[in-house]
C-alpha cells in the first residue's frame, strides 16, 4: 500500500529531480526555424567633426615646473615660466641663521635644442597667489631679480647659490613659524633659451644651511605658465594635439539611424603623423606623445575620462574601453550624457609636447570609429 | 456535534501547500528555461492542456469523462458529478531530441509544472464547483550559432561571437465555473476563463574578445484576455449491459481577445533599458470546439474518443506574431486533435482487492495537427503514445498518477526539424469528504 505520508516526499523528489535536469545546453539544430539576421555588423565613421580646439591645460599643483623658451618650426615660440613655493617640515624657529642657500632642480624633461646653453632669471615672489587648478595662461606678479642661473638642457640636477643679501634679507622669514604665510615662493623666467625645461618635485629642493645643519626646504606649489606666440604651422591635413598651451581636438560623429540599437562594442582610432613630428634637426627633441585621453565634456563643462591609450607601433591611438561603447550606447537610446568628446593630453604629464593627427579627410589615415551594432 | 465540518486532513493541506508552490514557483522556474521545442516559437506557443491526471494518460482528451477519483476540467460539465472535495497538483518532465535534414540533433531535457486544480462538490452528484491553474501554451526553445566577425578591417581583427535565438514564457490561465446535473442523463457547465502571461523572445549576442558587450535584444509581450467555456454531457446508463454507461460530451470555449503589451528591450534582468514606446495591440485567439465519447464498461474498463477543433485560420493579431503575417499565407492552420484511450482497473470499485488490482492502468494516444507552419502547406503533426499508473493511497479517494508520453512532431523536410520527445509526470490527487455532519460524537 502506498501510504499517504510518503506521497509528498516522493513527488517532492520528484519534483527535484524534474528541476534538476534543466540543462542550459544549447543547439544550432533548426537554426533555420528562426528569423536570423541579427549579425552584428561594424560600422565605419568618420568624423564630421574634427577640430582644434583652444585649450589651457591645467598646470597648477603639477609635480612638474616648466621654465624657458622654444623655437619650433611647427608649433611656433613657446615661452614658460615656472613658479614655485616651499615648505619645511623642520621646526627652525629656534636654529642659527642660515649662512648658505642653495637651489637645487632636478631637471627631467627637455623639448627643444639639446646643445644650447638655458639662462633663467631667478626671481621672487611677493604676493600671495593659488596653485590649485589653475592654468597654463595664469600669470603671477614676480618681484625682484635675485640671480640668474645658466645650465645645459642634458643636466640633471641644477643647482644655484642665492646671494647672501638674499639669505640676509629673508633669514627671519626663512626661520619663522609663519614662513609658509610670510613667503610666496620662487619664479623662473626665461632669458636666454632654445629649450623648454621641466624640473620634477622628487630631489628639488631649496637647501638652507646653518652653521651646524642643513634643511632641505621641499617644492610644494606649482603654477608653469605658458603662452605660444605666433600661431603653428601645422602641415595641410593635419591638426595639432599639444599639451599645456593647447589646442585640444574635438570630435563628433553622425550617429542618425543608430536609434536604439543595440552596441557590442566601440573602437576609436586616430593616426598620428610621427614622422613629421621626429623630422626634427638632430639635437632638437620633440619627445612624442605617448599617452592620449578622450574625455567627454558636459553641458556644464565637466570632464570625464572615458579612455586613454598609448601610442601604437602602428602609429595610431586606439581607444577600445567599454565605457566608450556604454557611453555611445545611451546616445543611441536619446540619453545625451556629453556635450562633445574631446582628445587630449594627461594633465599631470605637465609637458609641452604635442602630437599632428591626420584629419578627417585624409582617406585611409582619417580618424574613424569603428561600432559594432545589431541591425 | 460537529467535529469535522470544513477540516481538511493533512494531505490534503500537504496538496494545497505543494499546488501553491507549484503555482507560484514553477511558472517562473519554467518560463526562465529555454529547452523545448523550436515550435514553440511560433503563435502564442506550444499549446498545452491539462484536464487531469487521469484523461493525460488517455490521450489528453476527455471531454465526456467523469471520475469518482478525479475532477475533469476538459468540461465543466462534468463538474457535477463530483462526491468529494478533490486537489490536485503536479509537475512533469520533457526529454526532447531534435533532429534535422542532416540528421544533425541535439537533446533537451526541462521541468514544468502540470496544474493546480481544486473540485468542490456544492451537492454531491449534482451541482459542483471547478478551479483550476494550468498553463495554456509555453514558448520554450533556443537555438545558437557561432561565427566570425572583423572587427576592424584594417588590422584584421577578428573576434568569435555567438547568437542564441531564445524564447520562453506563455499563457497561463485560470478557470473557475459550476457543473450542474440539469437532468438524471443530462449535466451542463460553465467556467469563466482567465488568460494572462509573457511571452519573450530575445537576441543574445556573446562575444569571445572582452572588448565586446553581451547584449540581448528582448520582445516582451504581455498578455491578459478573458474568455468562458461550456459545455454539456449526456448519459446514458445500462445501454449494452446493466453496467455499463455512455457519455456523449461537447464544449466550447469562445474566442478570446487578449490585449497585449510589448516592450523592446535591451539588457538583462532589472537592468534593462527599453527601447521605443510600448506598442499595444489586440490578438484573438479562436474559438476551441470538443466532442468526446466515454463508455464506462463494469466499473473496469473506460474508453474515451475525444475530437477537438480549432479555427486557427481566424486568428488575428494587432502585434507581429512569429508564423503570422495577415494578409499572407503566412498564417496559422485549423488545428485538429484526435485522442483515445482506455482505462482498466481491475478491482473496480472495490476496496478489499489486492493492491495491484486497485491500480489503474492506462493508455492512449493522440494525434494533432499544429496550428503553426512555418513552411506554408506543410502540416506539423504529433503523434503520440500515452499511459499511466494510478496508485491508489491509504486514503480513499487518494491516487498517485504517473503518466507517460512519447511521440514524435514535424518534418525534417523544408528545412524544419523533427521532435522526438517523451515526458514523464506526477500528479497527486486527493479526495475527502468536507460538509458532512457527523451522526456520532
Amino acid at each position: 500500500m502506498l501510504r499517504t505520508r510518503y506521497l509528498l516526499p516522493v513527488l517532492g523528489g520528484l519534483l527535484m529531480l524534474g528541476l534538476a535536469a534543466c540543462d542550459e545546453t544549447t543547439s544550432n539544430v533548426g537554426l533555420g526555424l528562426v528569423e536570423e539576421g541579427a549579425e552584428p555588423v561594424v560600422r565605419e565613421l568618420t568624423p564630421t567633426v574634427f577640430e582644434q580646439l583652444p585649450f589651457n591645460d591645467v598646470t597648477g599643483a603639477q609635480p612638474r615646473v616648466l621654465a624657458g623658451r622654444v623655437i619650433d618650426p611647427l608649433v611656433g615660440t613657446i615661452t614658460t615660466a615656472g613658479y614655485f613655493d616651499f615648505t619645511t617640515s623642520f621646526d627652525t624657529t629656534k636654529t642659527e641663521p642660515f649662512t648658505s642657500a642653495t637651489l637645487r632642480l632636478t631637471l627631467d624633461y627637455v623639448y627643444g635644442d639639446t646643445t644650447a646653453p638655458v639662462t633663467l632669471n631667478l626671481h621672487d615672489i611677493d604676493e600671495d597667489w593659488e596653485s590649485l587648478g589653475r592654468r597654463a595662461d595664469t600669470t603671477v606678479t614676480v618681484g625682484d631679480m635675485i640671480t640668474s642661473l645658466t645650465f645645459e638642457p642634458t643636466d640633471t640636477l641644477v643647482t644655484v647659490d642665492l646671494p647672501e643679501a638674499w639669505i640676509a634679507a629673508n633669514n627671519e622669514t626663512l626661520r619663522s613659524s609663519l614662513f609658509s604665510v610670510d613667503f610666496h615662493g620662487l619664479a623662473l623666467e626665461a632669458v636666454s633659451s632654445e629649450a623648454v625645461v621641466g624640473f620634477n618635485f622628487s630631489g628639488s629642493a631649496l637647501r638652507l644651511i646653518t652653521e651646524a645643519d642643513t634643511f632641505d626646504f621641499d617644492l610644494t606649489r606649482t603654477i608653469s605658465n605658458i603662452r605660444r606666440e605666433g600661431e603653428p604651422v601645422v602641415p595641410e591635413g593635419r591638426v595639432l594635439l599639444q599639451d599645456g598651451t593647447g589646442p585640444n581636438i574635438t570630435l563628433d560623429f553622425d550617429l542618425d539611424g543608430f536609434d536604439d540599437k543595440p552596441l557590442h562594442g566601440a573602437i576609436l582610432r586616430v593616426f598620428a603623423d610621427t614622422a613629421s613630428v621626429k623630422a626634427a634637426s638632430p639635437n632638437f627633441v620633440r619627445p612624442l606623445v605617448e599617452t592620449v585621453q578622450l574625455v567627454q565634456v558636459t553641458d556644464a563643462e565637466d570632464v570625464f575620462l572615458i579612455a586613454e591609450t598609448t601610442l601604437s607601433d602602428d602609429g595610431d591611438y586606439r581607444f577600445t574601453d567599454p565605457r566608450l561603447s556604454a557611453l555611445l550606447q545611451q546616445k543611441f537610446f536619446g540619453v545625451d550624457l556629453f556635450d562633445h568628446l574631446e582628445l587630449r593630453l594627461p594633465v599631470d604629464d605637465n609637458t609641452i609636447n604635442f602630437m599632428l593627427l591626420y584629419d578627417a579627410a585624409s582617406g585611409e589615415t582619417a580618424p574613424e570609429a569603428l561600432l559594432t551594432i545589431s541591425p | 456535534m460537529i467535529r469535522r465540518f470544513f477540516s481538511p486532513s493533512r494531505c490534503l493541506q500537504g496538496v494545497l501547500m505543494l499546488g501553491l508552490m507549484l503555482g507560484l514557483t514553477l511558472p517562473a522556474a519554467a518560463q526562465g528555461r529555454d529547452d523545448g521545442s523550436l515550435y514553440s516559437r511560433f503563435g502564442v506557443g506550444d499549446l498545452r492542456a491539462f484536464s487531469s491526471s487521469q484523461a493525460q494518460a488517455m490521450g489528453g482528451g476527455g471531454t465526456a469523462l467523469w471520475s469518482f477519483n478525479y475532477t475533469n476540467f476538459s468540461n465543466p460539465a462534468s463538474w457535477s458529478r463530483q462526491v468529494l472535495v478533490r486537489a490536485s497538483a503536479g509537475f512533469r518532465f520533457d526529454g526532447l531530441q531534435v533532429t534535422d535534414a542532416d540528421d544533425n540533433s541535439k537533446n533537451f531535457t526541462a521541468g514544468s509544472f502540470n496544474a493546480v486544480q481544486f473540485g468542490v462538490p456544492l451537492k454531491a452528484n449534482r451541482i459542483g464547483m471547478g478551479l483550476t491553474f494550468e498553463p495554456y501554451s509555453r514558448v520554450n526553445y533556443r537555438v545558437q550559432t557561432l561565427s566570425q566577425l572583423v572587427t576592424d578591417p584594417t588590422r584584421l581583427d577578428t573576434t568569435i561571437y555567438q547568437i542564441s535565438y531564445e524564447g520562453s514564457g506563455g499563457l497561463q490561465q485560470v478557470r473557475a465555473g459550476l457543473g450542474w446535473r440539469a437532468a438524471g442523463p443530462l449535466s451542463i457547465g460553465a467556467s469563466l476563463d482567465f488568460i494572462f502571461g509573457i511571452v519573450e523572445e530575445g537576441t543574445r549576442t556573446t562575444f569571445a574578445s572582452p572588448d565586446f558587450t553581451e547584449t540581448n535584444l528582448a520582445t516582451s509581450t504581455r498578455m491578459f484576455g478573458v474568455t468562458a467555456t461550456t459545455g454539456a454531457i449526456y448519459s446514458k446508463s445500462n445501454l449494452f449491459a446493466t453496467t455499463d454507461e455512455l457519455s456523449v460530451a461537447a464544449s466550447l470555449t469562445l474566442p478570446a481577445t487578449l490585449n497585449g503589451d510589448r516592450a523592446l528591450t535591451l539588457g538583462e534582468s532589472l537592468n534593462r533599458d527599453t527601447l521605443g514606446a510600448q506598442v499595444e495591440g489586440d490578438i484573438n485567439l479562436p474559438m476551441s470546439l470538443r466532442f468526446g465519447v466515454a463508455y464506462f464498461l463494469q466499473n473496469r474498463w473506460t474508453f474515451v474518443a475525444d475530437v477537438r477543433y480549432e479555427p486557427w485560420s481566424q486568428f488575428e493579431s494587432e502585434l507581429s506574431i512569429p508564423g503570422y503575417t495577415p494578409g499572407t499565407a503566412d498564417t496559422f492552420r485549423d488545428r485538429l486533435r484526435l485522442s483515445g484511450g482506455v482505462e482498466f482497473l481491475p478491482a473496480g470499485p472495490s476496496f478489499l482487492e489486492s493492491y495491484f488490482k486497485r491500480v489503474a492502468y492506462r493508455l492512449g494516444f493522440y494525434y494533432d495537427q499544429a496550428y503553426v507552419s512555418p513552411v506554408a502547406g506543410t502540416d506539423i503533426n504529433t503523434i503520440a503514445l500515452t499511459g499511466g499508473f494510478s496508485l491508489p493511497a491509504l486514503l480513499a479517494g487518494t491516487r498517485l498518477d504517473i503518466n507517460f508520453e512519447v511521440g514524435a512532431r514535424g518534418t525534417t523536410d523544408h528545412n524544419l526539424v523533427r521532435d522526438r520527445f517523451y515526458g514523464v509526470s506526477a500528479t497527486l490527487n486527493v479526495g475527502e469528504r468536507w460538509f458532512v455532519k457527523r451522526k456520532l460524537n
